[in-house]
């Protein structure tokens, strides 16, 4: 009944600010416990392990990083993303992603397209999150579509992790 | 005559039916209230995927509320602003060629918007780097369009603001590494070069922002100096 109503209002009722404030903070502030953490030395680690990553250490970039990343369930962020699909700026995926779950486990990044084995010129804005499968941390990765990266399709130049 | 009778009698029943289906009051339409609508939020923002769909419709339905006018203003013209305001070299932001201007009044209502206030600051966990993606994230999706800098660098507190007590030397007070946000506005600004007596006018105006406090303000907001990328006028005291 809930999601009737919901789905309902969404599509006659009427919003105003007041509203569109109140329901961003019902979804702020209700953070979930991450299935694990990761210390920088040991996402470090897994960045440079990952062959989609160049082999490079993307984050001695950045002046500013966390000691400790969030491991999140990788189904949850499946179906999270699943949810918001639509949106096609990594940034906002994202923003939304981590503001619901309380989780910094979430980067955005640049890469390159690879075509026949070769690095093109090609700039892919990707986003992705330090999750577990099945007990193992791994980082899944996506382009700005949402199609999931693999080491054939895009060499990822610069992460920004969050 | 038996047939007829028999047409006759089912002409008199669908008669009489589309009668009945005329006095028949029409069914009410489905309708809720605001107050119902909050309440279904409230429930349904339990559950974190729910929450996921509950906000992308917030900003989708933010992105109606207002138009904004909007300026392209390239990279390197930023870069030759923030380095001469001393703001720093660095942009940190590779993200791009440039980032779109606005007006400064829908600055304030965007900022205004964006209630991130709600979200519980958790060090290491949520904490600047992770609120200045959340702005990047939801201004740029309610604008339409790239108009926030996500920016790393140092903040530090300056001397004459720490008080000579506990800052030795006139040194400036190190905070540490800091995660921010740049808004660039379409304020016209003159600037004097460094080292040099010429003026610079550009039709634009570079701010940073803190979102953990939702200030907005020049090289200094509260009593933080914020700098990135060449870090020399920090150690030669030029700020």
């Amino acid at each position: 009944m809930k999601e009737r109503i919901y789905e309902w209002y969404l599509e006659n009722g009427e919003f105003d600010l007041e509203l569109l404030n109140l329901i961003q903070r019902e979804c702020f502030n209700k953070p979930l416990t991450p299935t694990g953490t990761i210390s920088w030395q040991e996402l470090s680690d897994l960045l440079n392990r990952d062959k989609r990553f160049n082999g490079r250490l993307a984050l001695r970039w950045w002046w500013i990083f966390d000691e400790q990343y969030a491991v999140a369930d990788k189904e949850l962020i499946e179906r999270i993303l699943n949810e918001i699909k639509d949106i096609n700026n990594v940034w906002t995926v994202v923003a939304i992603t981590q503001a619901v779950t309380g989780m910094n486990c979430g980067f955005v990044g640049k890469g390159r397209r690879i075509v026949n084995g070769i690095i093109t010129e090609e700039e892919v804005d990707v986003y992705g999150f330090v999750v577990s499968d099945n007990g193992e941390v791994k980082l899944i990765v996506f382009d700005s579509s949402g199609k999931e990266v693999t080491e054939n399709d895009v060499v990822i130049g610069f992460v920004v992790f969050d | 005559m038996t047939w007829l009778s028999a047409l006759w009698s089912l002409i008199k029943k669908l008669l009489e039916l589309f009668k009945r289906k005329q006095k028949e009051p029409e069914p009410v339409s489905e309708q809720y209230t605001r107050e119902q609508f909050v309440e279904a939020v409230k429930e349904l923002s339990n559950d974190a995927v729910w929450r996921a769909k509950i906000l992308k419709d917030a900003l989708n339905k933010l992105r109606e509320q207002r138009t904004f006018e909007t300026k392209w203003v390239d990279r390197d013209s930023i870069l030759t602003q923030t380095i001469h305001r001393n703001f720093g070299c660095g942009l940190s932001y590779v993200f791009g060629d440039g980032i779109y201007a606005m007006s400064k009044d829908d600055w304030q209502w965007l900022i205004s918007t964006v209630q991130q206030d709600a979200i519980k600051y958790v060090s290491e966990f949520t904490d600047c780097d992770n609120f200045a993606t959340f702005f990047k994230g939801f201004a740029d999706y309610i604008a339409g369009k790239p108009v926030v800098i996500y920016t790393t660098g140092l903040v530090f507190i300056p001397a004459e603001q720490y008080g000579q007590k506990i800052c030795l030397c006139k040194i400036d007070y190190f905070v540490g590494g800091h995660g921010w946000n740049r808004i660039v506005t379409t304020e016209p600004i003159e600037f004097q070069k460094i080292g040099s007596t010429e003026v610079v006018k550009q039709d634009f105006t570079v701010y940073n922002y803190e979102p953990q406090s939702d200030n907005l303000g020049d090289r200094i907001i509260g009593n933080w100096c914020y700098m990135n990328g060449g870090y020399l006028p920090v150690i030669f005291g030029k700020r």
